[in-house]
């Protein structure tokens, strides 16, 4: 059995042969996770320095050099690297006096935070399959996002007190400015919000669940909705970005419509994670200073706060480490440009746009298939896995531990 | 031209191309250098095939495929979360750190300008690329 590392559910389950550059013989890859799997075979990179061809041994040293003489360096990515390679990039970042920050910064970061902290409840994706009778899609669209996140969790599966399941037993809502590939399969339970109008909603659901007629929407949707949180036994949901942008710092909103719900009943929250090991990132950096992501430790000691997000930080840095992701493509070009004319050293499997625009490139093993590790799921579950292809080329863990030796 | 609240997120097959390494091919550039649109506002558009999508400032534009799709409500429209979208996507954090990916205004018009793929429009942007 391998572990699928194309998205932050990581399956267990999966059964596939790669050999002779063909992958065949699959069971339970989902499309995304097939993609993944595949990836083993197109567009993977090579070393370079300024677009010429050269060895790793010069890659990595162009790397080092490169960072040491950088007075404020960023470290970017994180996400898609295990727990080992994350621990050897804090140290390197500790080194260099750098900035260090990762893909939640401007994706579940503000809501993990709290999910850490223990201000709002969590529980355990198996939990959510023996128990959850009710599960609420928040701005997010796990059919597109996390393909198995329904059949094998959230709605479809059997659980040790839900037999029955989704012919009887579970309700699945989902709240979306869009009817969504995932609202799709649930019509009659999707409540449609403006852009921005989530936290509106929620104020709503709150009168609704006082016995008021709410202010907001469609009065009969609203009181149906109501009800049907008063009458889950035990509900989860599950919030993507759509209702992190729209709620951004007025977090406390939803913080405060968990805690009434749970005065009623059991409701648990799982921020939906997207790459794999976000949430390990998240863990990791807050055993060791105290806060999730957007962490400096210039002078030596760690310090937190938006001026040391990726998207701020990519315009007061004098140079950049990105590991395995791909910034150039996933933020706003403003942000790309200024990350584009810096200094820059990509670590990644694959071919991208930022290792294009990368002055160095360092190709890496592919966590999952090529190389071990250990990562966390989205709801806080460690999973260790082994490669299942045998490659000659090194983990992240090992190319961030030559850097860190060479500088 | 009319103005847009745009929302970008996943698609199922954008996930697929992008794990498998195929951001910078054709599939990619079909998948995700799209703008679905309400079918009222795309057919009041003149049901353009491709529709130029611009900040409110007229700064930043980018020229993609549209068509009209169900599940965007009228005044909405749906790009999946790529290079093509974040062109328009407004940096500005408001002190919060992250971008706003859902909710940006946008202003949409007819185009009769080419869709770019992913590294063209990089070269086009930053004047550089492979």
């Amino acid at each position: 059995m391998a572990t699928c590392t194309g998205c932050s559910l990581l399956c267990e389950d999966i059964e596939a042969e790669l050999s002779g550059g063909k992958l065949s013989k699959v069971k339970n890859l989902c499309r995304k996770g097939h993609g993944h799997f595949q990836s083993a075979f197109s567009e993977r990179t090579v070393p370079m320095i300024d677009g010429k061809k050269v060895d790793l041994d010069q890659a990595i040293a162009r790397a080092a050099e490169i960072l040491r003489s950088a007075k404020s360096p960023l470290l970017f990515g994180w996400s898609n690297s295990t727990l080992e390679a994350q621990n050897v990039g804090i140290s390197l970042a500790e080194k260099l006096d750098a900035t260090i920050d990762d893909t939640s910064s401007f994706c579940q970061g503000i809501l993990m935070e709290r999910i850490l902290s223990g201000s709002i409840p969590t529980c355990t994706l198996d939990d959510v399959r023996n128990y959850a009778d009710v599960s609420i899609f928040w701005g997010a669209d796990p059919s597109s996002s996390h393909p198995r996140h329904l059949s094998r969790f959230s709605y479809y599966p059997r659980g040790d007190k839900r037999q029955k399941s989704y012919e009887e037993e579970r309700t699945c809502m989902v709240v979306d400015v869009r009817m969504s590939a995932t609202a799709t399969l649930c019509k009659d339970y999707l409540f449609r919000v403006p852009p921005g109008g989530d936290a509106e909603f929620i104020e709503a659901i709150l009168s609704v669940l006082e016995g008021k007629i709410p202010r907001l929407g469609d009065k009969k949707k609203m009181i149906e909705l109501g009800g049907l949180l008063k009458k889950a036994e035990w509900g989860a949901i599950f919030p993507g970005l759509g209702m992190i942008y729209s709620l951004q710092d007025n977090m406390e909103v939803f913080e405060r419509l968990i805690a009434r719900l749970n005065e009623i009943t059991t409701f648990k929250v799982i921020p939906m994670a997207g790459h794999f090991n976000m949430r390990g990132f998240n863990e990791l950096l807050r055993e060791k200073t105290g806060y999730i992501n957007r962490v400096s430790f210039e002078g030596g000691a760690a310090s937190h706060g938006p001026e040391n997000s990726v998207v701020a930080a990519a315009k007061t840095c004098d140079a950049a480490l990105v590991i395995g992701s791909d910034p150039l493509s996933s933020l706003p070009f403003g942000t790309a440009r200024a990350l584009a004319r810096l200094p820059l050293i990509a670590i990644d499997p694959r071919r991208s746009l930022t290792t294009d625009a990368a002055g160095v490139v360092i190709p890496a093993a592919i966590s999952g298939l090529e190389a071990g590790g250990t990562a966390v799921r989205m709801d806080g579950v460690k999973i260790k896995f082994e490669p299942i292809i045998k490659a000659d080329l090194p983990a992240d863990e090992q190319i961030l531990s030559r850097i860190m030796e060479a500088i | 031209m009319m103005q847009f609240l745009l929302n970008t997120g996943s698609t199922i097959e954008e996930g697929r191309l992008a794990k498998g390494g195929s951001k910078l091919s054709v599939d990619y550039t079909q998948e995700c250098a799209v703008c679905e649109m309400n079918p009222e506002d795309y057919e009041a558009m003149g049901s353009p095939e491709r529709v130029l999508v611009s900040t409110p400032d007229g700064k930043h534009r980018v020229a993609v495929y549209a068509y009209a799709g169900p599940s965007v409500c009228c005044g909405h429209i749906f790009m999946p979360r790529a290079i093509w979208a974040n062109v328009v996507v407004d940096p500005e954090t408001f002190s919060t750190g992250s971008p706003l990916y859902k909710g940006s205004p946008v202003m949409v018009e007819a185009t009769e300008e080419d869709v770019l793929g992913a590294e063209d429009l990089v070269h086009k942007l930053y004047g550089r690329g492979r």
